[in-house]
């Protein structure tokens, strides 16, 4: 009798929770590993631009930064499009944004890397534009 | 002995007829202070004398959606502050009562515990019934409902799926293993206290119709109220599932849509920290 019960009201509030918008299957990747990753950039930030200020251009600081920074700014612009272009409202702009970014976010990788080992670097570039 | 008791009690209610009255009525007519020390009573016909009226206007939201190709309007109503109680609460009731019975609101308790009429006064979301009126009558009061959400009717928004969001946290105490005697939960008065600035709320839907996450994406994010009521049985010592509530919440929308805005905390008219619940989860998330 008690389980009946119990399985009837198991039903009923397995029904009453799936009429919920839109349910979601545990997925750490883009729950708290993706914000512990957020975190963690965040936080590296500090100390690399206190030692971009005190020390000045290193080779270090500036291979981490550029790697960090581009993580940092990523994360910044994918939570608008998860924010603002939601693919549950727009299926194909959501992708296109998606996409684009990640190609961009390749690019500025790529692109800190070359400019890094080949040229000034990034905090070289920031002090010259600084005092330009 | 018994005689005499039996006596005197047959004896006493004579007494007090024929002695006690006329030593009261005695009594009374002496008085130990000076009759110009003592309050003068109103003369019967002297009504308290009447406060000049002051006239505030209240713009009100009005939806009716028997015609709704009609857009809402700012109804004005002009309510005077002398001849009403002190909460926005009491303005509609006596517009509603007075000038418009078309006015449709929520409210029951009128003293900030059920929660019914949480609308966005002068542009913050609270209880109409903890709102004071503004007594500057030369500015008119503005009252919308709560923002972002279908409105059934003027200031009562559909709370359907917020009620829904609230049901899928599953807001009871769930248990692996119940008490060995099988009658109580006990808890510590430390972890009793762990629910303080928790159990408060009274789901009125301030906090999560004032989160700018929320406006865009309350299909999928649960919102600040919901959240606290997530942590409010994460946090309860009695309950054995914290782990299995956190997991529940691992997607990018269900909790990680809070981008710490406290828009929640600076709204809540019980004076709560949904955000700070929010981090709280999502500290023990990153330690799962």
């Amino acid at each position: 009798m008690l389980s009946t019960i119990r399985y009837l009201l198991n039903c009923s509030l397995a029904a009453a929770v799936s009429q919920v918008g839109v349910s979601h299957t545990p997925d750490r990747v883009h729950g708290s590993y993706h914000w512990n990753v957020e975190r963690a950039a965040t936080v590296a930030m500090v100390p690399l631009v206190a030692a971009q200020l005190t020390v000045g251009a290193s080779p270090i600081t500036d291979a981490l930064l550029g790697v960090v920074l581009p993580i940092h700014l990523h994360i910044g612009f994918d939570a608008c499009i998860v924010d603002y272009l939601p693919a549950r409202k727009f299926a194909v702009i959501n992708k296109l944004a998606t996409w684009t970014l990640n190609l961009a976010t390749a690019g500025v990788l790529v692109g800190c890397y070359q400019f890094n080992m080949h040229d000034i670097g990034i905090t070289e570039l920031i002090s010259r534009a600084w005092t330009a | 002995m018994s005689v005499s008791l039996m006596s005197a009690a047959a004896v006493r209610p004579a007494l007090r007829k024929h002695i006690a009255a006329p030593i009261a009525s005695y009594v009374r007519s002496f008085n130990s202070s000076a009759t110009s020390n003592m309050a003068n009573p109103a003369p019967p016909d002297n009504t308290p004398a009447k406060k000049e009226p002051l006239y505030k206007t209240f713009e009100i939201y009005r939806w009716n959606p028997d015609t709704p190709a009609e857009k809402p309007i700012l109804q004005e109503y002009k309510v005077d502050l002398n001849a009403c109680g002190p909460m926005v609460l009491d303005a509609l009731i006596k517009i509603k009562n007075e000038m418009d019975p078309t006015l449709t609101f929520r409210r029951s308790c009128r003293e900030g515990i059920c929660g019914s009429c949480a609308m966005n006064i002068e542009g913050g979301n609270t209880l109409a019934c903890l709102a004071r009126i503004d007594r500057n009558a030369s500015k008119p009061l503005k009252i919308y409902p709560l923002p972002n959400m279908n409105i059934v009717k003027d200031l009562v928004p559909d709370l359907t799926n917020f009620y829904k969001q609230y049901k899928s946290i599953e807001p009871y105490l769930k248990q692996k293993t119940p008490p060995t005697d099988g009658k109580e939960n006990l808890q510590s008065i430390e972890d009793r206290k762990k629910l303080d600035g928790l159990y408060e709320c009274i789901l009125c839907a301030c906090c999560s119709t004032s989160c700018p996450s929320y406006w865009w994406n309350q299909e999928e994010y649960l919102g600040p109220a919901v959240l606290m009521q997530a942590y409010r049985w994460m946090a309860d010592s009695r309950d054995q599932f914290g782990r299995e509530r956190r997991d529940m919440l691992q997607n990018q929308y269900s909790l990680y849509r809070c981008h710490t805005i406290m828009n929640c905390a600076k709204t809540c008219p019980k004076g709560l920290n949904p955000g700070k619940a929010i981090a709280q989860i999502k500290k023990d998330m990153a330690f799962d």
